[in-house]
C-alpha cells in the first residue's frame, strides 16, 4: 500500500524525483562497516545487548548470546519480535461490553468500576512483561506506548483503553504503515486528541498536530496549514458511544480533498502513505530509536542517518529499525555503556527479571504498581501526550534516593526476591459457576428468541436515563431510554438509546433517534436527510402519527426500520413500572412535575396503543417484551459480567519459568555490574542493587 | 449600546485611576508566586457574582446568590459572600480579578484541562514542560532561589520538564541508613556513573541545607483546611528564607455537579481563610512585598444549573491575583450572559495573559513565550 514496498536503490530515486516525496537517502547511507559485528559477544557485551533491548538481563537470556558474533546475537534477539507478536494476548472478555456501561449510565446496576477493570489489564500487561521469553517485543510495546500516547484517565473507558493496548501489541514489531492506519482509528487516542469534537464545521486540530508533530515526523517537519488542513481531513473520526468502537461521522466531515505537505488528500489514511513519504519521518523514527537504545542525550547525526536509510530501506519495518539501531557501532561503543538511565519498568520488573522470582509469598500486583508510583510513574497514564520525557528526568526531584530506596525495600528487604503468589487454583471452580451462569442465561435469552414473532421486539433490559426536570417549562420536554440487548425479527443490537417526548409548539410527540446511538447502526436509510447536529444526524417525528410530521421525515425509511421506530414509541407502555430507573425518575423535579410527567404518558399510552400480535397458531403476543425487569437484573448481570473476575486477578496466573527463578536470579545478580563499578561497603546482592551504577543499564 | 461594551467603558475609568507603574526589578529580587490549583474546575459565575444581570438568575434559579448577600465590589458584580476576607483585600487595593479567563476550543475533560493550564497549550495543541519551567528556560532567575519550585499540594505536574524541583516529600528526612557508603568513586567511574553520583550528593547536600535552615525556622502552622496547612508550610519555608519563584498548592472539591451550594460556600470560605491568613502572615514577616498569590482551575462551570441543583462543565471563569503592588480592579469585563455558545460563557481572557502578565510584573521576564498574549486594554 506504500509506494516504496519495492526496496533498491531505483525506487529511491524515482521517488526522489517525484513531486512530493523529498527522499534523499543516499547510496553512500547503504553500505555501512559492519566489521564490528563479526566480533564475537562476550559477557559484558551480552548484558549490554540484552540490558537494553529486552528488560532486565536473566541469566539464561545473556548466557545463550556468549560467543556468538555480535550480528548472530542481535539476530537471536530479533526472534522475541515474532515470539511476541505471534503470541495471541487475549483482552479481557469486557472488551465488547462497553455497551453496558454505556446504556446503563450512572445507574452501576452491576457494580462495573472501570477503574478495577482496567487495573486488570494493567496487571495483565505486568504479568506478561515479567514472565515473558520474548522481552525485545515488550520493550518495543512499551516504547510505542510511550509514542502513541492515550492515557485512561482522560476519558476512564476500559474499553476503549483496552483496544489501544491491542492496537499498540498489534503492531509494535510490525510495519509502521499498518500502524499509522490503526492509530488513527483508535478510539482511545481519538478521544484523547479530541478528534470526536472535530467536524467541518468545528475543526478541533488537536489529532492533526500531534500525528504531524509527535507520531510522524518531529517539530518543524510541516507548516501550521499543513496542520490546518489535515485537521480537515480528520473531521468526522469519531468513536461509537455505544460500542467503544471507532466510527466514521459521515455528516461531520468534507467531502472535499485538502492540501498537506504539497499533497491533496480527502481520507485520513491518506495521511499514511503522505508522511512516511517524508525523509523527516525516517530520521525522527530513528533518533528515538538511538536515544531510547543507544544514547539519551548525545545523538550521532550519522548514526541516525544509517538507521533512518535501513528502515526506509525496509519499507517501515520496525523490526529493520530495530536491527538497525543495535548494529550501529554507537550502539557497541565503550562510551555508550551503563550511559542510560533506566526507566521505572527496567528497575523493578527488569530487576525482577534479573534476579529471579518466586511464587510462594504475599506480593500482589497493588505492590508494583504502587512502587511505580511512589517513582511518579504510571504505566496506563502517561503525564501528556508526549510521554515520558526520559532521561535524567527519571532521577530528578528527589526520585534518584527514592529509586535506591525502593531497590532496597523491594529486593533486599524482602529476601532478594519478589515473591508473587500463583493465582489460586480454588478460583477455577469458581470460574466455571459464572461461565454455567453465561450458559443458563443465554439459553433462556434463545429460547425466547426462537419462540418470537418476526415483528416482535425483545428488550434484555431497559433503562430510563433521565426525564426533564420541567415538563412545565421545558418547550420540548424529554426523557431518554437505554435498551440493551435489542432484538427484532433477524436483526439484534448491543444497545440503542433515544429519546421520547413533546414538542409543544408543534404540537406532536416525537420519537428521537441520533446516527450513532445504536450499535450496529440501527437505520441503514440515514442518508443526510435529517437535522445535523455536530456532526452526528439526527431523526425525530412520530412513528404513529406521520400527519404530524412536518418534514415527513418517516416516510424516508425502509418498512423495517419504521416498525422499529413504532416498537420504539411503544416502549412508552412499559414506563414508568418496567424500566430501570437508570440516573432518571420519574419523581426528579418534584411531584408536580411527576404528575406532568405521567399525565402525559397516559395520553401517550392512549394514543399509541399496545394491540397484541396475533401468531398464526392463533397465539397472541405483546408487540413489546422486556426480559429482565428490575428485579430481574443482577441475573442478568451476571450473565453479562461478572466483576469479580476483575476483583481477583492480583496475582500471577501463569508459572514462574524455572529460567527465571530466583534460586538462579540470587547468585546471578552479583556479577551484574563490572567490578569497578561496585561500591566499596556492602555484600552479595546489597552490593549491586543499591549503587547507583545499578541504576543505568 | 450593549451591556458588555457600557461596562468596559466604566471599568476603563476605575482601572485607569488605579494604575501602578511597574516595578523596579532588579537582578537579585526573589519574587515568590504561590498558585493555588481550584482542582475540579471553580464555578465562576458564583465565585465573582454578575448580580446586576437578571438574566444570571434566570438561569440560576434554584443556586444563584441572593442580590442582597453579594459582597459588592464595583455595583456590577460582587464576590460570593464566603470571600470576606478578599473583599477586604479588594479595598486595601491588593487584589486583582481577571475575568472571563479561558482558552480556544475548551476541552471539558478535568484532566486534559488541567495539562492545558498547567503546561500553556489550549484546545488545538498541547504544551509540552510546565509553563513557568518554559518561562525561565532561557534565564538565570532560578539560581537566586533554594529550588526552581516547591509544590506542597496536587500534583508536581506543573513542574514537568523541569529540573530540581521539591515536593513536601523533600523536607522530610528519608533515614536513609549508610547512603555515602554507598556513592562511588567518581573518578575512574564512566561519565554518566559520575554524573549521577555528583548528582546524588549535590542533591543530599542541598536538602540538609534546607532541613538545617528549616530547623532553626519560626514554627508556623494554620489551622482549618488542607489548603491552609499547605499555606502555612510556605509561611514557615518564606520565614527560614527558603524560596522558590514559584510554590504550587491545591484544594480540590470543586467538581459540583450536584448540590453545589453548599459544597461551594465551604469551600470558598476554606479559600478565603487561608489566603487571609497567608497574606496577614507574610505581612507580619516582612516578605509580603515580594509574594503574588494567583488561582487557576481547568475550566468554569455551566451558565446554567443543572437539575440537580449543580454545575456542568463550562468554559471561562475568574482567576485572583493577590499582590501588594499590583493593585485592585477586574480585568475582562463583565461575563455575557447573553451571548452563550452551547451553554457556555465565551472567554475573553487568554489564560496564557495573566502568565504574561506575572512574569512581567513579577519576575520582570517581559519576554517570555506567552508574550503574545495580552490582556484587555482599557
Amino acid at each position: 500500500m506504500i509506494l516504496m514496498m519495492t526496496v533498491g536503490c531505483q525506487t529511491i530515486t524515482e521517488n526522489a524525483n517525484s513531486k512530493s516525496a523529498s527522499v534523499t537517502f543516499s547510496e553512500s547511507e547503504l553500505s555501512l562497516d559492519n566489521a564490528h559485528l563479526a566480533v564475537e559477544v562476550s559477557l559484558e557485551d551480552a548484558i549490554h545487548l540484552e540490558g537494553r533491548a529486552g528488560i532486565g538481563a536473566p541469566k539464561y537470556r545473556v548466557e545463550r548470546l556468549i560467543g556468538l558474533s555480535r550480528a548472530e546475537a542481535i539476530d537471536l534477539i530479533l526472534r522475541d519480535l515474532e515470539v511476541g507478536s505471534a503470541r495471541s494476548y487475549p483482552l479481557p472478555p469486557w472488551v465488547d461490553q462497553g455497551s453496558f456501561v454505556f446504556l446503563e449510565g450512572r445507574y452501576n446496576s452491576c457494580n462495573i468500576s472501570q477503574v478495577r477493570r482496567v487495573s486488570s489489564l494493567e496487571n495483565q500487561w505486568i504479568e506478561e512483561i515479567l514472565l515473558t521469553d520474548a522481552p525485545a517485543y515488550e520493550r518495543l510495546v512499551l516504547l510505542f506506548s510511550n509514542h502513541f500516547v492515550a492515557d485512561f484517565n482522560s476519558y476512564r473507558a476500559a474499553e476503549a483503553y483496552a483496544r489501544h493496548h491491542k492496537i499498540i501489541r498489534d503492531n509494535s514489531a510490525g510495519n509502521m504503515a499498518n500502524f499509522l492506519d490503526a492509530i488513527l482509528k483508535d478510539p482511545a487516542i481519538i478521544i484523547y486528541l479530541n478528534n470526536n469534537t472535530n467536524f467541518i464545521s468545528n475543526v478541533n486540530e488537536n489529532l492533526a498536530r500531534e500525528y504531524l508533530e509527535l507520531f510522524t515526523l518531529g517539530e518543524g517537519n510541516y507548516k501550521e496549514i499543513d496542520i490546518k488542513n489535515l485537521a480537515k481531513v480528520f473531521a468526522g473520526e469519531s468513536v461509537n458511544p455505544i460500542s467503544q468502537e471507532y466510527e466514521w461521522l459521515r455528516a461531520g466531515s468534507s467531502p472535499r480533498s485538502f492540501n498537506v505537505l504539497g499533497k491533496e488528500i480527502r481520507k485520513p489514511n491518506e495521511a499514511v502513505p503522505l508522511v512516511l513519504e517524508q525523509e523527516a519521518h525516517a530520521l525522527y523514527l530513528a533518533e528515538i530509536f538511538f536515544q531510547e537504545y543507544v544514547n539519551f542525550e548525545q545523538i550521532d547525526p550519522i548514526a541516525v542517518r544509517q538507521i533512518a536509510s535501513s528502515y526506509y530501506r525496509s519499507g517501515f519495518e520496525i523490526q529493520e529499525l530495530l536491527r538497525a539501531t543495535l548494529e550501529t557501532p554507537n550502539f557497541w561503543a565503550e562510551n555508550n555503556r551503563y550511559s542510560l538511565i533506566k526507566d521505572p519498568v527496567d528497575l523493578v520488573l527488569g530487576t525482577a527479571r534479573t534476579m529471579g522470582m518466586s511464587d510462594d509469598m504475599a506480593l500482589d500486583f497493588r505492590d508494583i504498581t504502587g512502587a511505580f508510583s511512589r517513582i511518579n510513574f504510571f504505566l496506563i497514564n502517561p503525564p501528556n501526550v508526549a510521554g515520558y520525557p526520559g532521561g535524567f528526568a527519571w532521577i530528578d526531584g528527589g526520585l534518584l534516593e527514592k529509586r535506591i530506596g525502593l531497590l532496597k525495600s523491594m529486593f533486599i528487604d524482602s529476601k532478594n526476591t519478589i515473591n508473587m503468589p500463583k493465582y489460586r487454583e480454588a478460583r477455577s471452580s469458581w470460574l466455571k459457576d459464572g461461565e454455567n451462569r453465561r450458559i443458563r442465561y443465554n439459553n433462556e435469552l434463545e429460547k425466547i428468541l426462537s419462540e418470537a414473532t418476526p415483528d416482535q421486539l425483545i428488550v434484555e433490559a431497559a433503562f430510563l436515563h433521565y426525564t426533564n426536570r420541567s415538563f412545565k417549562q421545558n418547550t420540548q420536554p424529554s426523557l431518554k431510554l437505554s435498551l440493551l440487548g435489542v432484538h427484532l425479527g433477524d436483526k439484534s443490537w448491543e444497545g440503542i438509546t433515544y429519546k421520547m417526548g413533546r414538542n409543544k409548539k408543534n404540537g406532536y410527540n416525537f420519537v428521537s433517534l441520533e446516527s450513532n446511538a445504536c450499535f450496529p447502526s440501527c437505520l441503514e436509510s440515514f442518508n443526510g436527510g435529517f437535522s445535523k447536529k455536530q456532526g452526528v444526524e439526527v431523526i425525530k417525528y412520530d412513528p404513529f402519527n406521520l400527519a404530524a410530521d412536518n418534514r415527513n421525515v418517516g416516510s424516508t425509511l425502509s418498512s423495517d426500520e419504521r416498525l422499529l421506530m413504532k416498537r420504539l414509541a411503544q416502549l412508552v407502555h412499559f414506563l414508568p413500572t418496567s424500566a430501570v430507573a437508570g440516573s432518571g425518575r420519574f419523581g426528579d423535579g418534584g411531584p408536580e412535575n411527576r404528575e406532568a410527567w405521567l399525565n402525559w404518558l397516559q395520553k401517550r399510552q392512549q394514543s399509541i396503543g399496545f394491540k397484541l400480535l396475533r401468531v398464526a397458531s392463533g397465539i397472541e403476543v405483546e408487540p413489546v417484551v422486556i426480559v429482565n425487569d428490575a428485579a430481574a437484573l443482577p441475573n442478568l448481570c451476571k450473565a453479562k459480567y461478572d466483576n469479580a473476575l476483575d476483583q481477583n486477578w492480583l496475582r500471577l496466573r501463569r508459572e514462574v519459568p524455572s529460567s527465571l527463578s530466583n534460586e538462579i536470579g540470587r547468585g546471578w545478580i552479583t556479577s551484574i555490574l563490572p567490578e569497578s563499578y561496585k561500591l566499596v561497603e556492602g555484600s552479595g546482592a546489597e552490593r549491586v542493587l543499591l549503587t547507583e551504577a545499578f541504576q543505568l543499564k | 449600546m450593549r451591556r458588555r461594551e457600557l461596562l468596559a467603558g466604566s471599568l476603563g475609568l476605575f482601572l485607569g485611576a488605579g494604575v501602578l507603574p511597574a516595578l523596579a526589578l532588579n537582578g537579585n529580587s526573589r519574587s515568590v508566586l504561590i498558585l493555588i490549583e481550584l482542582q475540579g474546575a471553580n464555578d465562576g459565575l458564583n465565585t465573582v457574582v454578575p448580580y446586576s444581570n437578571d438574566r444570571y438568575y434566570s438561569l440560576r434559579p434554584n443556586i444563584g446568590i441572593e442580590k442582597t448577600r453579594v459582597l459588592d465590589l464595583n455595583g456590577e458584580q460582587g464576590l460570593h459572600p464566603s470571600l470576606r476576607g478578599l473583599r477586604d483585600l479588594y479595598e486595601r487595593g491588593v487584589v486583582k480579578i481577571f475575568q472571563n479567563v479561558g482558552y480556544p476550543n475548551q476541552i471539558q475533560s478535568h484532566f486534559r484541562s488541567i495539562e492545558v493550564w498547567e503546561r500553556g497549550g489550549d484546545g488545538n495543541g498541547n504544551g509540552r514542560d510546565g509553563w513557568f519551567v518554559n518561562a525561565v528556560r532561557n534565564s538565570t532567575l532560578n539560581d537566586r532561589y533554594e529550588a526552581p519550585g516547591i509544590y506542597l499540594g496536587g500534583t508536581p505536574d506543573i513542574f514537568h520538564g523541569g529540573i530540581g524541583y521539591l515536593g513536601s516529600a523533600s523536607f522530610v528526612d528519608s533515614g536513609h541508613q549508610g547512603r555515602d557508603s554507598m556513592l562511588v568513586r567518581s573518578n575512574d567511574a564512566p561519565s554518566m556513573l559520575s554524573r549521577i553520583s555528583r548528582k546524588r550528593q549535590d542533591d543530599l547536600q542541598k536538602n540538609e541545607k534546607i532541613s538545617k535552615k528549616l530547623k532553626n525556622a519560626q514554627r508556623i502552622a494554620f489551622g482549618g483546611s488542607n489548603l491552609a496547612s499547605q499555606l502555612g508550610r510556605i509561611c514557615e519555608l518564606l520565614s527560614a528564607d527558603i524560596r522558590a519563584p514559584v510554590f504550587k498548592v491545591s484544594i480540590g472539591g470543586f467538581d459540583t455537579h450536584a448540590g453545589q451550594n453548599n459544597t461551594h460556600r465551604k469551600l470558598l470560605k476554606a479559600l478565603d481563610d487561608a489566603i487571609s491568613k497567608t497574606v496577614a502572615t507574610l505581612d507580619s514577616l516582612g516578605v509580603w512585598d515580594d509574594v503574588a498569590i494567583m488561582t487557576y482551575s481547568e475550566f468554569g462551570r455551566r451558565a446554567k444549573e443543572n437539575g440537580a441543583r449543580g454545575t456542568d462543565h463550562g468554559t471561562a471563569a475568574p482567576h485572583f491575583l493577590i499582590s501588594k503592588s499590583l493593585g485592585s480592579g477586574i480585568v475582562g469585563g463583565f461575563p455575557d450572559l447573553e451571548r452563550l455558545k452551547n451553554g457556555d460563557l465565551r472567554f475573553e481572557v487568554d489564560y496564557r495573559a495573566m502568565y504574561n502578565y506575572v512574569l512581567e510584573k513579577s519576575f520582570g521576564l517581559s519576554v517570555n513565550p506567552f508574550s503574545e498574549y495580552r490582556l484587555p486594554a482599557v
